[in-house]
């Protein structure tokens, strides 16, 4: 009796109708059930590695994410990073001991350049998930609620957006007083628009698709169809807006440290670093060079990874 | 002038992918001479499409030519360069796709983008563009060519002020702008209504004989094609199975897939014999109706502050049991209605009263409670499921929502439905982008019983769907509605469907019922001019096709 129709029109097709000659009753296993879910991955995967700028954005991501793991192992002077003194050593070129020099107090800039990827790392992470967490809801409610309420929120986040982030921040963190936890506190205060926008975009055209339709006509309540239907529609531009706040997120942070409102030295962070470098310039080079680098190479990566997560999760450039 | 026009020989074409390499085309030969009208028909992934888009050179991207090759006039044109393109593209070969929306630019008058289109050829072929006032005295006359009323005042219009027929009408010009040998049509019909439908396959034939145009349509409505094409090709798999005169593979179908497609084909003469309803009530509605509308409307208002009103005032009565059908063309307010009996869409006055309670104010609870007797089949079924959901989780989400079963019954409850819509079980595992349009029609079924309804209301089930796939789905409603005990209202604009299936049958126009009745005394003696247009219509290319039926 069960006569399925196979069309020619579905490529993986030939995937299920080859399980279903096998179709018994014993349990499936772990692979066949999730067929569908391995095969999505290693296009996905197959995608990526296509793209050379997404495989070096990968790269390098991954290499911050080792040296913020396993920094305090790697450097090789894990005490420079607390503020050691050794003023015998003071402002030293690059030498085989010290790889990228030493700073004004004779502490190893590499070692300190390694321990400043895991503030970073803190910092990107904070302020883009606290942007995140209250954006991405604000969004969706203000897309699906419509009427009073999404006026209400998208006219606050209109005059947020109208600030310059970073001023903002900066008026912020001046009231609360430096230091690194105000300023990833004002930061994350000034990240959130830029995702209230998106999502509300992006929820405006997915309400409109037939199965949320479906979806209220078999009785769903409007949290159930947010939570199930709009949200998992949203979440591909979100996680590439994520990747790409990531980097500038350590920038801005790095930012506030450079004028002298975020982190306080010895504090290992690179922002902070150069701001004490810029008075060494141009003498002293590897002093500011060094951090830059770590902060440029940092934020290349993750806009590089974001750009290559848009490819492959954007429909429209889905060439399989 | 000797040898044919188009000559395809043993054209192999492969499409890279992910899982491979896919046969998109696999040794089509095909010839058409000068004044040939041949028609391909083909259901949806039979490469029909590829086929034709190849012979323009604007096949299908990461695609590779395994074998043999196309020759346009004695030129090979397989393999040509971009630059050589521009010399064959809408001066030689012209093309009419599906859609006439999406092919004009809304930000252009008709005029307009005609005439750049003339301009276009003439700087292609080397000499001067011509003067402005000449381009648009051809325009007028290309306008004029394709049946359509008052050019000049066409001319400056845009797009949205146009008709869906009217569009098309404009593409055709288009495409007859550069006096092509050649004209390409894919799917020319499928996205009009039917009275449109039959002025369109009309047009065509009467340029065939007034140009000595020759012309290659694609279609996957065997109807079309045979009220056009003198010869005639089909198509399955990448393959052609059959070809020759349509007049011939119509009555005399040699191989089995085109006896299986005929067969498929609704025929709008035929009494059909219908699986009668087990509870038949034959007294007039009253305390048989199940789903009751009393004088429904709904009003929309334009930014402009001007009233719009989809649906004007529409009582309707439904047996328990029977299948109800509405019938109507684009923007008669069928799928208004059919959303308004379900409270999707909120009516701006009237009652609607679902086995002997008004529902017509209720909200909340009781309105959630109240989805679980009525349920909905839309149109689409690929949009209609969530994307990003496995087949189970759709299935299973009305019992999430609706009931506290556990998750271990619900996953049992979702392969007892896949079982019922004929489906393997394995499918629960599986994404909606993994399954044919047929298959995910029987999905969007299974979640629409899940909860046991007592209503379905089906919106065009089966109009995104091939012939053959409509067939099985439409047998299978009638199966699920005799061991399910259902009532249906079936809304189409496939007259030949609603005969076949429908008890009684409305008629809606502009918003309003012109006719009701007995499906069969509907057919067989319409009262109103317009139930006639639309059956004679629907006749046209319905006879075409089922010539098969009456020659035998």
């Amino acid at each position: 009796m069960t006569t399925p129709i196979t069309s020619p029109s579905t490529p993986p097709a030939a995937a299920i109708t080859m399980i279903d000659q096998t179709e018994l009753s014993r349990p499936l296993t772990f692979r066949e059930r999730h067929a569908s879910q391995i095969r999505q991955w290693r296009l996905y995967a197959h995608m990526f590695r296509k793209s050379f700028s997404s495989m070096l954005g990968l790269t390098l991501v991954v290499l911050f994410l080792l040296l913020a793991a396993f920094g305090p192992l790697l450097a090789p002077y894990p005490e420079a990073a607390s503020g050691a003194i050794d003023m015998s050593n003071k402002l030293m070129p690059p030498t085989g001991a010290n790889w990228f020099g030493t700073d004004e107090m004779g502490a190893d800039i590499f070692s300190r350049v390694i321990m400043g990827a895991r503030t970073s790392l803190w910092i990107g992470l904070i302020i883009t998930g606290i942007g995140a967490l209250v954006g991405v809801p604000l969004g969706i409610i203000a897309g699906y609620g419509g009427g009073w309420l999404r006026a209400i929120i998208m006219r606050i986040t209109e005059l947020f957006l109208a600030v310059p982030g970073l001023a903002l921040a900066l008026a912020i963190v001046a009231a609360l007083g430096p230091g690194i936890t105000n300023c990833v506190l004002a930061l994350a205060l000034v990240w959130w628009p830029g995702y209230v926008r998106l999502v509300e975009a992006k929820t405006l055209s997915v309400k409109e698709e037939l199965f949320v339709e479906s979806a209220r006509s078999i009785g769903a309540r409007t949290p159930w169809i947010l939570w199930h239907h709009i949200l998992p529609n949203c979440l591909s531009p979100i996680i590439v807006k994520m990747s790409m706040d990531m980097g500038m997120a350590i920038l801005s942070a790095a930012s506030l440290g450079f004028i002298g409102l975020g982190a306080q030295p010895p504090a290992p962070e690179w922002g902070a670093m150069i701001s004490v470098a810029r008075t060494y310039m141009p003498d002293w080079w590897w002093y500011s060079l060094f951090p830059g680098a770590a902060i440029f190479l940092t934020v290349l990566g993750f806009n590089l990874l974001g750009d290559g997560l848009r490819d492959i999760l954007d429909p429209r450039s889905r060439d399989r | 002038m000797t040898g044919p026009l188009l000559d395809i020989r043993d054209y192999r074409l492969d499409i890279g992918t992910f899982d491979g390499p896919v046969h998109v085309l696999k040794g089509i030969n095909l010839t058409v001479n000068r004044g040939d009208t041949l028609g391909i028909v083909g259901e949806s992934g039979s490469g029909k499409t590829v086929l034709v888009r190849s012979v323009l050179g604007i096949g299908p991207k990461n695609s590779r030519v395994v074998e043999g090759g196309i020759t346009f006039d004695g030129q090979d044109i397989t393999r040509l360069s971009e630059k050589d393109w521009t010399k064959i593209r809408g001066i030689r070969i012209s093309m009419i796709f599906q859609d006439p929306m999406t092919y004009l630019n809304p930000l252009f008058t008709v005029g307009r983008q005609i005439s750049d289109v003339i301009a276009a050829h003439e700087k292609a072929a080397g000499q001067g563009v011509s003067p402005k006032a000449a381009r648009r005295a051809r325009t007028e006359e290309l306008l004029d060519q394709v049946g359509l009323p008052n050019p000049s005042m066409l001319f400056g219009q845009y797009p949205h002020q146009l008709s869906g027929g009217m569009r098309q009408r404009v593409l055709i010009a288009m495409a007859l702008a550069g006096k092509p040998d050649l004209l390409i049509a894919d799917e020319p019909t499928t996205a009009l209504d039917v009275t449109v439908q039959a002025q369109v396959l009309d047009l065509i034939n009467s340029l065939v004989e007034k140009l000595n145009l020759t012309v290659v349509m694609i279609s996957h409505d065997i109807g079309a094609i045979a009220t056009v094409a003198k010869r005639c090709a089909v198509m399955y798999r990448g393959e052609i199975v059959e070809q020759g005169l349509t007049a011939d593979i119509l009555s005399r179908p040699q191989h089995e897939y085109t006896r299986r497609l005929l067969a498929a084909v609704p025929d709008i003469d035929a009494a059909a014999a219908k699986i009668p309803a087990e509870p038949v009530a034959p007294e007039p509605a009253g305390p048989g109706a199940l789903l009751e509308a009393i004088d429904l409307r709904k009003i929309y208002r334009s930014q402009s502050g001007a009233e719009v009103a989809a649906v004007k005032g529409i009582s309707l009565s439904v047996r328990t049991g029977e299948i109800f059908g509405v019938v109507g063309e684009s923007g008669s307010g069928k799928s208004t209605l059919a959303r308004m009996l379900l409270r999707l869409i909120e009516p701006t006055s009237g009652d609607i009263i679902f086995d002997g309670r008004n529902i017509s104010g209720l909200a909340g609870e009781p309105l959630r409670q109240m989805r679980r007797h009525m349920q909905f089949v839309f149109q689409n079924p690929h949009s209609a499921l969530n994307g990003r959901h496995t087949i189970g989780d759709a299935i299973g989400e009305p019992l999430r929502i609706q009931t506290g079963m556990s998750r271990r019954d619900i996953e049992a409850r979702a392969e007892a439905l896949l079982d019922i819509v004929q489906l393997p079980k394995m499918f629960k595992y599986r994404y909606p982008h993994e399954l044919s349009g047929g298959q995910k029609q029987r999905v969007c079924i299974a979640r629409a019983i899940a909860l046991n309804p007592r209503l379905l209301i089906l919106d065009e089930p089966t109009s995104a769907l091939d012939i053959s796939v409509q067939a099985q789905v439409l047998d299978f409603l009638q199966q699920l509605r005799a061991e399910l005990n259902l009532t249906y209202v079936f809304i189409s604009h496939n007259l030949a469907v609603i005969r076949q299936i429908c008890d009684r049958t409305i008629v809606m126009k502009r918003g309003e019922i012109v006719e009701q009745g007995e499906t069969e005394r509907l057919f067989l003696s319409p009262q109103q001019d317009y139930t006639r247009t639309l059956i004679e219509s629907g006749r046209k290319t319905s006879r075409a096709a089922n010539l098969a039926d009456h020659a035998g």
